[in-house]
């Protein structure tokens, strides 16, 4: 129940961070900060699957309530939560799935952290991107995505040092 | 049966997938302007609430550069006032219950804003009762800013000049009769684009861009911004970019402004099947 309560409050403030914050960065007219994944990206690693797609799904529809966007961010962020256990097998390796508890760069080095959530951060953005400018031209979108992925990983990083000595696990 | 089960349970991960997402696209493809509008109007007292509290604290922080604006209005509006009010060489109407009015303004506050989407939506202060409706336009003492498209009791959400796929107006060059239409690329927040000005015009860059007397939300005349470059398309038409005199990012007071006559427009140009020339300018909106 405790644990319930933490994970939540972690949600909420994502996602209050995300509309209040990061939805108001617009660098130079390509950086915008999608920062609120960093939930679907922290979860712990034994996550069962069903549970971890829920949450995907729910976190996107909760950004996506929040700023008007019907269904614009939960496309991405469940398919982000669907990709979420093959990327952790094949960068953070399985092992680590057994042992649950979440991924922090005191745990898996940070190296390793730093190319896990990147790959996470760019899968998230690839798609999302796209749908959200359909009839965009390709430079300016690849552009987007890179340039906005770099940020949103440097924040990611130090959002997640607070809990680099917890031991959270389910 | 046992194995079907069992089948299911190994792909369960899958199917869960695909119905969560099926879901989260059907929303996505089918969400249509006003169900935006909508899910804006249902998170508005939430969202809106607070982002009306931000903006009262941050209020505070602006109150002098507030003032000096508010005074050279003033000053602009008191000269204008007089040039302005008997400037139609045409008559007065015969039926003067509006008299000269056509447009009626009220001041607003910009509570949520963004510039950062390819699809940006501001929301006011102002709502249903105060007067606020659909279709009305947002004007700041700088230029438009967008229109209203939805309206709970207290706040009004517009589609922001910022939206590639929503905003579309009528512009021309000041001086000139050649009109285009006015859109959002999505490259700056400070630059739109005013497409398909006959070949014909002439223009030059710094030129003023304004809004024109097509429109059944603009008041003609106000003004956009300047134009920054041209280039001639296919030798038929100019393509136009448009510096923004008002900086979308920095908006916090504007004006939600009323045209008075914008049913009966409406109403007696569709009755001639004139409708799509109207629909045209603003962009296929009905």
């Amino acid at each position: 129940m405790i644990r319930f309560l933490e994970y939540l409050a972690v949600f909420l403030l994502l996602v209050v961070l995300q509309e209040f914050v990061f939805d108001n960065i617009n660098l130079g007219g390509v950086v915008n900060p999608y920062i609120y994944i960093m939930f679907i990206i922290m979860l712990p690693l034994d996550t069962p699957g069903w549970l971890l797609l829920l949450l995907g799904f729910g976190t996107g529809a909760a950004v996506d309530f929040m700023s008007g966007t019907p269904g614009l961010q939960a496309v991405s962020s469940t398919w982000l939560a669907f990709v979420r256990p093959a990327v952790v097998g094949l960068l953070l390796g399985k092992d680590l799935v057994y042992e649950g508890g979440i991924p922090t760069a005191g745990r898996v080095g940070t190296g390793k952290f730093l190319r896990y959530a990147a790959v996470m951060v760019l899968l998230f953005n690839i798609p999302f991107f796209i749908l959200e400018d359909l009839s965009g031209g390709g430079w300016i979108i690849a552009l987007r995505i890179v340039l906005s992925s770099v940020f949103s990983v440097g924040i990611i990083y130090f959002l997640h040092l607070p809990f680099v000595h917890t031991q959270l696990k389910v | 049966m046992l194995k079907l089960l069992l089948f299911l349970k190994r792909i369960h991960y899958v199917l869960l997938f695909i119905a969560l997402e099926t879901i989260a696209i059907g929303v996505f493809l089918h969400g249509n302007i006003y169900q935006k509008a909508r899910i804006a109007g249902a998170s508005d007292r939430l969202v809106s609430g607070i982002y009306d509290k931000i903006a009262d604290v941050r209020g505070y922080f602006g109150l002098r550069a507030e003032n000096d604006r508010l005074v050279a209005e003033n000053a602009r509006l008191k000269s204008q006032l007089s040039a302005r009010l008997y400037a139609d060489s045409l008559p007065a109407r015969a039926d003067s219950s509006t008299g000269l009015q056509y447009y009626q303004y009220q001041p607003a506050r910009v509570v949520r804003n963004s510039i950062g989407k390819r699809q940006n939506y501001l929301t006011v202060d102002r709502g249903k009762l105060d007067g606020i409706e659909p279709e009305m336009a947002l004007v700041s003492d700088d230029g438009i800013v967008g229109y209203v498209i939805h309206c709970s009791d207290h706040f009004a959400v517009a589609v922001s000049i910022l939206n590639t796929e929503e905003f579309r107006t009528s512009g021309c060059i000041k001086g000139s009769d050649f009109a285009g239409s006015i859109y959002w690329d999505g490259l700056s927040h400070r630059e739109v684009v005013l497409d398909e000005i006959p070949k014909y015009a002439e223009m030059k860059v710094g030129d003023t861009v304004v809004t024109t007397h097509y429109s059944y939300i603009f008041p003609p005349e106000l003004p956009i911004g300047t134009v920054a470059s041209f280039e001639m398309v296919n030798g038929t038409f100019y393509k136009v970019r448009v510096r923004l005199f008002a900086d979308l990012a920095r908006i916090r007071y504007l004006y939600a402004v009323r045209y008075l006559e914008q049913e009966e427009r409406r109403a007696l140009e569709s009755t001639v099947g004139n409708a799509e020339v109207g629909a045209l300018q603003e962009g296929g909106r009905p």
